[in-house]
């Protein structure tokens, strides 16, 4: 699915992610923890395709094919999804229209007629009871005035009528409280399957405990420099990323 | 010739044959009015309230103060233009002349329509003697002396129009006034409207230019004065995207008490637009609503000039001016907002947000606000900038291609001063022209509603 060959990404002369390899495969969740400024949200930027950051070596493989120069609209219709750790505010774009233009624009992209307002209507419907989300909230301007909890699960709701491929998850899990964190884990877990995959990227392993990655990374000055499965994100919760700057083995 | 010596013979030759068919109001106001206009000439950089729009050194050209060779019109398809149903009088002129012919049969004693020039005449027995009352009671009459442009078209007026709504009538639909330009050479041309509602009357009007030539670019000098009587309201439209000619349109607007007013101004196109909009709150708990989207690109030229004067307590206006500015575009905003001593209890708001899409666009905005009384809740605020970012990147990441994401923040952006204009059919209408305008193709009825 992705596969990501020594890349190097630097704003100015600033290294932030230094000679990163990493490998998802169809239906991997995997999880990537890390200190403050290690450089996750950059990572996830990157695959996303932001235009603020370039790279200067290395590739980003999609299904096979360097996506290193396509834009985050190409991106995107290849069923690639960024997750926002911080949600943009748009007053006056509703979110059912925003829904509809997206899904409409990576449907032509894609070579498929646009979806009808009926059959949209019926996705929403499916959608929207999976992460309880209202009528009403449809045609609010999108994330404009949404509590924490609204934006985030307005980001899960995006993802699950999209339906992408490979879905980043930039700290969906800070700013919940457990009950949303829990309606927002179970959206995430029923949306997994065979086919796709999921990069978790979070601080606390607190949302490990109801999303189950098959590998955890540890990101430190833009590389991983440690990987295992489920356990090692509870070391690290018990012992703390100091752990890992004075951990001898790395 | 020099245009200021043309201008001089085009009146003195006027001014004959005005002495010969005209009133002597007529004939008095056009000389009065020429003397005046002749103290300043037209505006210059110097002149604080056109420093950014050089009418002077654009009118140098030589154009035609009077058509000698007029475009006759044969016959005449307007179906082409209409907006697709928007269900409205149709007030057909051509090069400001009024067109009956081609204009929606209005047979209803409450709303009387005309050429303006009948008022002109001397000894016209034709009107109707309560709309001579009417006409000389209001007409030229809350004109300002300082904008000599105005004062020009007082001299030289040639065309327009007289609206009349009667006491207590709600004219059931739009009353569209459709100005199809077409000259043979480049002209400076005069038109005047004056439009009364009488009590508690009620209208919507939409004024548009349209251009049938694609070569020969003129200049038109537009005037209009609006009286609005207790209790009346009217929606005024203005849909100005005529690519070809330039229009300087001043609308001088009186309100009595109780009245409402909501002006909408919507700028897609022009060499040269220079709007003035004169309110005078002049009965208390009146209301006056401005708002304006400007959408230019290449190097248009649109001008606002607003100016609302609180001459008695408890009145309200509103001013909500947008604009997005592409290309080597260049946009002003130039708005006033004066209260009187006596104009206690005033609630008077401006604001002016634009976009610059384009590292050589420019706008000049100057936010203005003279306050005499002391219990007034007054604000304005103006911000320049680009289109965020961080949103265009967020709607591309969702899969919306870059030019799709743009037109929707800029519809985002203009969408509260999109909202203010009632009537849905010619919203969806201005929408489209929008769409055409940035090359987008959006489910419009998804956007507005």
């Amino acid at each position: 699915m992705l596969n990501i060959k020594n890349l190097i990404v630097k704003i100015g002369d600033k290294t932030i992610i230094n000679d990163l390899n990493l490998n998802v495969k169809p239906g991997e969740i995997h999880a990537i923890m890390g200190p403050n400024g290690s450089g996750k949200s950059t990572l996830s930027s990157v695959i996303a395709g932001n235009e603020d950051y370039t790279i200067s070596k290395g590739e980003i493989l999609f299904n096979g094919n360097n996506i290193n120069d396509l834009s985050p609209e190409q991106r995107a219709h290849k069923g690639i999804f960024l997750s926002f750790q911080y949600p943009i505010e748009i007053p006056g774009i509703s979110v059912i229209n925003f829904l509809k233009t997206s899904i409409n624009e990576t449907r032509k992209a894609n070579n498929l007629e646009p979806l009808s307002s009926k059959d949209l209507l019926k996705l929403i419907k499916e959608k929207q009871d999976l992460l309880k989300i209202d009528t009403q909230f449809l045609s609010r301007s999108l994330n404009h005035g949404f509590s924490g909890g609204e934006k985030k699960r307005n980001e899960i709701f995006q993802m699950a009528m999209l339906n992408p491929k490979l879905a980043i998850l930039d700290e969906t899990d800070s700013g919940l409280d457990i009950d949303a964190l829990k309606i927002v884990a179970n959206g995430i877990n029923s949306l997994t399957n065979s086919k796709n995959s999921i990069i978790l990227i979070t601080h606390y392993q607190r949302l490990l405990d109801y999303i189950k990655p098959n590998y955890v990374h540890v990101l430190y000055e833009g590389k991983i420099v440690k990987s295992g499965d489920k356990s090692l994100a509870l070391t690290l919760e018990k012992k703390g990323y100091d752990w890992i700057n004075n951990n001898e083995e790395l | 010739m020099e245009f200021k010596e043309y201008i001089k013979s085009t009146y003195e030759k006027l001014l004959f044959d005005s002495k010969i068919n005209e009133s002597n109001n007529m004939i008095k106001l056009r000389e009065y009015s020429y003397e005046k206009y002749n103290l300043t000439g037209l505006p210059s950089l110097k002149n604080e309230e056109w420093k950014y729009t050089p009418i002077n050194k654009f009118l140098k050209n030589n154009y035609l103060l009077q058509s000698f060779d007029k475009n006759e019109i044969k016959s005449f398809d307007i179906t082409k233009f209409i907006i697709p149903n928007y269900n409205s009088f149709k007030i057909v002129l051509f090069n400001g002349e009024f067109l009956p012919k081609y204009s929606s049969k209005i047979e209803n004693s409450k709303l009387f329509i005309c050429d303006i020039k009948k008022f002109f005449k001397k000894n016209n027995t034709q009107l109707i003697d309560k709309n001579k009352y009417i006409f000389d009671k209001y007409f030229s009459k809350i004109l300002t002396n300082k904008n000599s442009l105005c004062l020009l078209n007082n001299a030289l007026i040639n065309s327009g129009l007289y609206i009349c709504i009667d006491e207590n009538y709600i004219v059931e639909k739009p009353i569209e006034i459709i100005n199809f330009n077409s000259f043979v050479n480049p002209e400076f041309s005069q038109t005047r409207n004056l439009i009364l509602l009488k009590k508690n009357s009620k209208t919507e009007i939409l004024e548009r230019n349209i251009s049938l030539s694609d070569s020969v670019s003129s200049v038109i000098n537009s005037v209009s004065e609006i009286n609005l009587e207790e209790n009346a309201r009217i929606n005024y439209y203005k849909i100005q995207n005529d690519k070809i000619n330039s229009l300087i349109d001043s609308t001088f607007i009186n309100q009595y008490k109780s009245s409402v007013s909501n002006f909408g101004t919507y700028s897609l196109d022009g060499k040269l637009v220079r709007n003035n909009l004169y309110f005078y709150l002049s009965g208390s708990l009146a209301e006056s609503n401005l708002n304006a989207i400007t959408l230019i690109d290449k190097k248009s030229h649109v001008d606002h000039y607003t100016k609302v004067n609180h001459n008695i307590s408890n009145c309200t206006s509103n001013q909500l001016y947008k604009g997005i500015y592409d290309g080597k575009s260049r946009g002003v905003f130039n708005g006033n907002i004066l209260v009187e001593k006596n104009a206690q209890k005033t609630n008077a708001f401006q604001k002016n947000n634009n976009i610059l899409l384009s590292k050589y666009a420019k706008i000049d905005t100057k936010p203005q606000l003279e306050i005499f009384a002391d219990d007034v809740s007054c604000s304005h605020g103006c911000t320049v900038g680009q289109l965020d970012e961080k949103a265009l990147f967020y709607l591309k990441s969702r899969g919306i291609p870059t030019k799709e994401a743009k037109a929707l923040l800029m519809f985002a952006f203009c969408k509260d001063s999109l909202n203010t204009v009632n009537n849905i059919e010619l919203r969806k209408y201005l929408l489209k022209i929008m769409s055409k305008k940035i090359n987008v193709k959006l489910d419009l009825n998804e956007i507005i509603s």
